[in-house]
């Protein structure tokens, strides 16, 4: 440890805050926001990123690319989330709760679509609405979808493709028309 | 459907719609969605879908982040444990800032202070912690912009129970970008103001109540590139925090000081 004299009456020693610590601090907003798209409620996703931070720390050497650490987050993060549901099941909050809670966040006129949004995506299995979120909120390539998710690119289209249906059936009525030709 | 270099996948539909569709099929996917109307509007309803995905969970990442959170980040990075060979700066980042007797030159015993004054330790890495999350933000540093200057002072000043000024650091080349409310201890809130200069440099400050206690002294913790000066002045504690030199950090704290005595 290194220790720094303070002229202005105190004594400090700093320690670095780069590197890893700062990567992920950059990220956290970010996280806290796919994570909570995924669980569907804020608390469970607080809890989640938590872990996920913890479990990052605890194996940074398992990063390969410093400038993927967004990925490799996720990574961990699907880890934590799965594991969670296997063990808990049901978010702790009801999805009801945070349809209400983001079209607060939006002008009046446009929050009964948000709510549908928020309603139907928490309807969608998890798989389906992972891979919307990771294609629209997170704007990530097909590539990065099938590394993050460790699956072939052509299975990224197919899920996307019936992921996207199943919205559109739950959010426009439409009868799954297309899921047919999908196959 | 004769040629089937026609024929159009639902998979390159998809893919046209992402934008990951190569050149050379672009042509045979526009004229299949003008003889597809049906198709065409099923894109469309997609686009529609996307947008109101970004739009539904866009403020979650603008949410105050709790600082039980910022502090898994910033010790556990601390925890002395086999590297990666790849990255060599984690071998040296712990990220937080310490306040610790000296034990260099002659302050050793000069220094009456408390060897480590915790509720100082705590801010300083908060205000540290906060500064680099929300310092490299573009799109939203900050909650209340510059423009709402004085709703934002009035509106931080009641959430943290304080008389609030927004200090002036203009002179000093810094002109404020707008502020922010952050969760802290105890259910009392914290909050950051940020500013920033012409090229784009920010500096934040930290402020919480902290009811009851003495004014004290400037304290400077530093560690890489971000520096942080410390104080309090009696009912408000003050951590200025940026990636500048001392002497330049100092000089703003200064400037904050006169500001609000003023």
């Amino acid at each position: 440890m290194r220790f720094e004299v303070g002229d202005e009456g105190g004594v400090v020693a700093g320690e670095r805050a780069e590197g890893l610590t700062r990567a992920l601090l950059a990220q956290l907003p970010g996280l806290r926001r796919y994570a909570a798209a995924l669980a569907g409620n804020a608390a469970d996703a607080d809890d989640l990123v938590q872990d996920c931070i913890e479990r990052a720390l605890a194996r940074q050497d398992t990063l390969r690319e410093p400038e993927s650490v967004g990925r490799w987050l996720k990574v961990i993060l699907h880890n934590v989330y799965f594991s969670a549901l296997r063990r808990r099941g049901a978010p702790s909050v009801p999805i009801e709760d945070f349809a209400e809670d983001l079209a607060l966040s939006v002008p009046p006129e446009d929050r009964d679509r948000i709510r549908d949004l928020v309603r139907a995506m928490g309807a969608l299995s998890t798989e389906h609405r992972q891979i919307l979120l990771l294609i629209s909120l997170e704007g990530m390539s097909y590539r990065e979808i099938a590394e993050t998710l460790d699956i072939p690119i052509g299975t990224v289209m197919s899920r996307l493709a019936r992921a996207r249906e199943r919205l559109r059936s739950a959010l426009d009525g439409h009868e799954d028309r297309a899921l047919r030709r999908i196959k | 459907m004769s040629d089937p270099r026609q024929h159009v996948t639902e998979a390159e539909l998809q893919a046209y719609f992402d934008g990951e569709l190569g050149p050379e099929r672009w042509r045979a996917v526009e004229t299949h969605l003008a003889a597809h109307p049906e198709d065409a509007l099923r894109l469309e309803s997609y686009r529609g879908h996307d947008r109101l995905i970004r739009r539904a969970y866009r403020t979650l990442a603008d949410r105050p982040i709790s600082p039980r959170m910022l502090r898994a980040v910033i010790q556990h990075g601390a925890v002395d444990r086999p590297r990666g060979w790849f990255w060599p700066a984690v071998a040296l980042a712990s990220g937080i800032l310490l306040f610790v007797v000296g034990a260099t030159s002659g302050w050793y015993g000069r220094t009456l202070l408390a060897p480590t004054d915790p509720r100082a330790h705590s801010l300083v890495a908060d205000a540290a912690a906060a500064h680099l999350v929300y310092a490299v933000e573009v799109r939203h540093p900050v909650e209340v912009p510059a423009s709402e200057e004085a709703h934002l002072a009035t509106w931080l000043g009641r959430r943290l129970d304080v008389p609030l000024r927004v200090p002036d650091l203009s002179e000093s080349g810094y002109e404020l970008v707008g502020g922010r409310l952050l969760p802290a201890e105890a259910g009392r809130p914290a909050a950051q103001l940020m500013y920033q200069d012409v090229g784009g440099r920010r500096v934040t400050l930290y402020v919480r109540a902290t009811p009851g206690d003495k004014p004290t002294a400037f304290r400077f913790a530093r560690e890489g590139d971000l520096s942080a000066l410390y104080w309090e002045d009696g009912e408000v504690a003050w951590v200025l925090v940026g990636e500048l030199p001392r002497a330049q950090l100092l000089e703003l704290a200064n400037r904050v000081y006169a500001a609000l005595q003023g």
